[in-house]
């Protein structure tokens, strides 16, 4: 069954991509109320930003606790542009995470040295200097932030559409990536960063093209951020709460899998919305989750379904050589 | 002829050791090198310089007329140099097949080597059936077969293998043998370092012996066995040990354990220990007496068990099965600081591990807090013993020297007051002069009533010291007795050629003779 599916990659992504047809129709404006609508677009930005850490922690095993930062710099630069020199939104959207991506290299490339909790811990100073820097910056209006031109903004339908190609296209560019010689090195490293230089695998250059590519898609997160937001600060674009939630449905979802951060993803949306007005207790369970994730499943949801099915192939086959061999 | 790998007069310091010393070697295309040696040799030092994981301090290093000791790792593996690590390192959570296209899409972009697609390479390395399995769930020998597979996907011409012996028992390593010898008809140069000298005996062309960071010798295996030299760093120098007047100290100090009148009760007994890490079996049922009084000895390779059977007397590893009784109590169940507080057991561990940051002072006085009972004149004591500590009480331990630092670590366990002392490698990394300058003060603890258990990889002084010695190979006694009943040709076998391997040697004949209780 594992081997079938391996062989029939093309067919997953086929059956991926029909579900995400039948999402779109199902919950598309005709279907849904503007709450629900809401709520679907707010889950596909999450879909978007736990993949983007999860290629940067679960694939290339760079444990980085500074994603909130691409999100703040690409919803700052898609405003900025529109505020400033009037682009289309498309333009100033895909320039946001194109400057996060920048952002992302520059920052990260003197942390590469840097191994595990050291990189882990590095990447966090990073993202809260940055905040800080932002809420004394005054060109960027400092504490009280930016207002983007309520022209530029997209109706919930329009939002809807971007976070919609967005999430499609990153998942395909992941699909895609890993699949290339790229995705191979990706989980080299990961694995054994010592032994992938032995066999040729330049560590530095793995790294930056996958801090590049996770930036980039945080960039473009954070500029879904900025419509749905209509007006940016520092504490709502940077907010460290976003990591945590990167780390949560990652962790729940699966690490190192392609589905199980949008798995994590909609877990997570489900239980804010249940949760709505005990923010505490919500805030609470996500811990309670992660800690019980990492003790019981630490490969996350796909870990656990994984597990259940090799077991159920072997209890088949364990049926079939038992009804086949004759007994004594 | 102009040779593939040339290492000219190279050094590699770190800090004050010098680990490989103006060190040159050539190796000729499709030829098979063994580097052998001591622990501490320089070997896998020699093994990183090539690979370009570390950089020579001076030195040069050629491959094919190209400079390659300025390149980093991943570039010296383009040029064709492949690697394979000691203790296997895949990566654990891609498949067999990920592992070998990861080495295959940044291929030896130069190499001559044959190229193999990663199919072909499955089939070679009989790893085909496990291709889609993860890497993290292969036995110890698929893994080693998964470090050298992944390897040969980089297409390389020249292949380094650090250990590959090493954890494998007997008909594993003959396995691992055909097997390299099938991957030479490829083509491929080889230079395969060994701690064993047995392992390469049969595969390699040439033999380099490596001491001390400096080639000893390099020649033909059969001359290289027989060579005086390598017979003396390996054997220690044994016309000290059979001369006639050494004989008479031993027998004083330690009578005859099988007469047994002057001789203590015994106070140390482990009964058939087996204990494992992971899938490397590390003692399969190993037995051991130690009497009051007594020094033992135990003696072996690199990876027979010895360090694992302190640790096991210790409570450091988790025992599968057997018992350790001190003075007729069973302490099996003990935990490790019981067994030092109430049994006055204590390891002077392998490596020293001093507290570089604490002055030897403070080293001394840290190991008196373990013990109770211990007085204040343990440390005029102990000073006294070691004199050369006494002018530097107030030297921070990691600015000594190795063979201080050695006296300081055994210092400090005296310092706690044991009734037993375990030394696991005393002269590990040591001139002789200096090993056998400690030798002769525990010869002095010895006639104060301290028991001892020697743990030495190199026949010493040790076996001067002792009054029985057990011979470990592969987590097995293969002799246990009186030191001079231990024969050259037992020696010679587990050191040089070993045995249940070598096609060449005789199976071991002399060593029927009665291994210990134990299993």
């Amino acid at each position: 069954m594992r081997r079938a599916r391996l062989q029939a990659p093309g067919l997953r992504l086929a059956g991926v991509i029909g579900l995400g047809a039948a999402l779109l129709v199902g919950l598309s404006p005709a279907v849904v109320t503007a709450y629900e609508l809401f709520v679907v677009v707010t889950l596909l930005r999450y879909v978007v930003l736990a993949q983007a850490w999860n290629l940067l922690a679960g694939y290339t095993g760079l444990l980085s606790l500074g994603n909130q930062v691409f999100v703040g710099v690409g919803a700052y630069v898609m405003s900025l542009v529109l505020i400033h020199w009037g682009w289309p939104l498309v333009a100033a959207f895909l320039v946001g995470g194109g400057a996060a991506a920048l952002f992302g290299v520059v920052t990260y490339l003197p942390l590469f040295r840097l191994r595990g909790g050291y990189f882990a811990i590095s990447t966090l100073l990073v993202a809260l200097a940055t905040s800080v820097w932002m809420v004394n910056w005054d060109f960027v209006g400092a504490n009280s932030g930016l207002n983007l031109p309520p022209a530029a903004i997209p109706s919930l339908e329009g939002q809807f559409f971007y976070a919609w190609l967005t999430m499609l296209g990153f998942l395909a560019v992941q699909w895609g990536l890993l699949r290339t010689r790229l995705g191979l090195f990706f989980q080299a490293v990961r694995d054994d960063e010592e032994a992938a230089q032995t066999v040729g695998t330049n560590p530095l250059t793995v790294k930056v093209a996958a801090v590049g590519v996770s930036a980039f898609a945080s960039g473009l997160a954070g500029g879904l951020l900025a419509m749905e937001l209509i007006s940016i600060q520092p504490g709502s674009a940077f907010s460290i709460n976003v990591m945590l939630d990167m780390l949560v449905m990652v962790t729940i979802g699966g690490m190192g899998t392609l589905m199980g951060p949008a798995i994590g993803a909609v877990l997570l949306i489900v239980m804010e919305q249940e949760l709505q007005q005990y923010e505490t207790v919500s805030l609470l369970l996500k811990a309670v989750l992660l800690i019980a994730a990492v003790q019981v499943a630490p490969q996350g949801l796909m870990g656990v379904l994984s597990t259940t099915r090799s077991a159920a192939t072997r209890w088949r086959k364990v049926r079939v050589s038992e009804t086949a061999s004759p007994r004594r | 002829m102009k040779p593939l790998l040339r290492v000219d007069n190279v050094s590699k310091r770190f800090g004050g050791l010098v680990a490989v010393d103006s060190l040159s070697l050539d190796v000729e295309e499709g030829e098979v090198l063994g580097v052998v040696g001591p622990n501490g040799a320089g070997k896998s030092t020699l093994l990183s310089l090539v690979a370009g994981s570390q950089r020579p301090s001076t030195g040069e290093i050629w491959l094919d007329g190209r400079r390659i000791d300025g390149l980093r790792a991943f570039q010296v593996a383009r040029l064709g140099i492949g690697r394979t690590f000691q203790t296997p390192r895949p990566f654990h959570r891609m498949t067999v097949r990920d592992n070998l296209r990861v080495a295959a899409a940044a291929r030896a972009t130069e190499g001559r080597g044959r190229r193999l697609d990663v199919d072909a390479i499955l089939e070679l390395t009989g790893l085909s059936h496990l291709a889609d399995r993860p890497a993290g769930a292969l036995t110890l020998l698929e893994l080693k077969r998964l470090e050298l597979a992944r390897q040969l996907a980089l297409g390389p011409r020249l292949l380094l293998l650090d250990e590959i012996g090493a954890g494998l028992t007997g008909s594993e390593l003959a396995r691992l043998a055909d097997f390299l010898t099938e991957i030479r008809e490829l083509g491929l140069t080889l230079v395969i370092i060994e701690h064993v000298l047995h392992f390469v005996m049969d595969l390699a062309d040439r033999v380099a012996v490596m001491d001390m960071g400096r080639v000893r010798a390099v020649g033909p295996p059969e001359e290289i066995a027989r060579d005086p030299l390598v017979i003396d760093a390996y054997l220690g120098e044994r016309q000290e040990r059979n001369s006639p007047e050494n004989r008479p100290r031993v027998s004083v100090t330690a009578p005859d354990a099988g007469k047994g009148e002057e001789a203590g009760d015994v106070l140390v007994r482990a009964t058939d220990l087996w204990a494992s890490y992971g899938m490397v079996r590390a003692l399969n049922g190993v037995g051991l007496e130690v009497r009051a009084g007594q020094a033992v000895a135990v003696l072996g390779p690199n990876g027979a068990g010895k360090s694992t059977l302190c640790k096991a007397l210790l409570g450091l590893v988790p025992l599968q099965s057997g018992t350790v009784e001190v003075d007729g109590e069973d302490i099996t169940r003990w935990p490790t600081e019981r067994r030092v507080r109430e049994s006055r057991l204590v390891l002077c561990p392998e490596g020293r591990h001093v507290f570089a940051a604490q002055t030897v002072l403070e080293n001394l006085k840290l190991g008196r807090v373990a013990s109770r009972g211990a007085r204040d004149d343990r440390l005029d004591m102990v000073l006294d013993l070691f004199p050369e500590l006494e002018t530097r009480t107030g030297q921070l331990a990691g600015t000594l020297s190795g063979g201080e630092q050695q006296m300081l670590a055994i210092a400090r366990a005296l310092m706690s007051n044991p009734r037993v002392l375990i030394v696991d490698e005393l002269s590990l990394g040591l001139t002789p002069a200096v090993g056998m300058r400690i030798y002769e003060r525990l010869h002095r603890m010895l006639e104060r009533g301290l028991t001892l258990l020697l743990v030495e990889q190199y026949i010493s002084e040790v076996l001067a010291t002792a009054s029985s010695v057990y011979l470990l190979e592969r987590g097995t006694v293969i002799f246990g007795g009186d030191p001079w009943d231990i024969g050259e040709e037992d020696l010679a076998n587990v050191y040089l050629r070993g045995q249940g391997y070598s096609k060449k040697g005789s199976p071991r004949s002399s060593v029927g003779a009665p291994a210990i209780e134990g299993g």
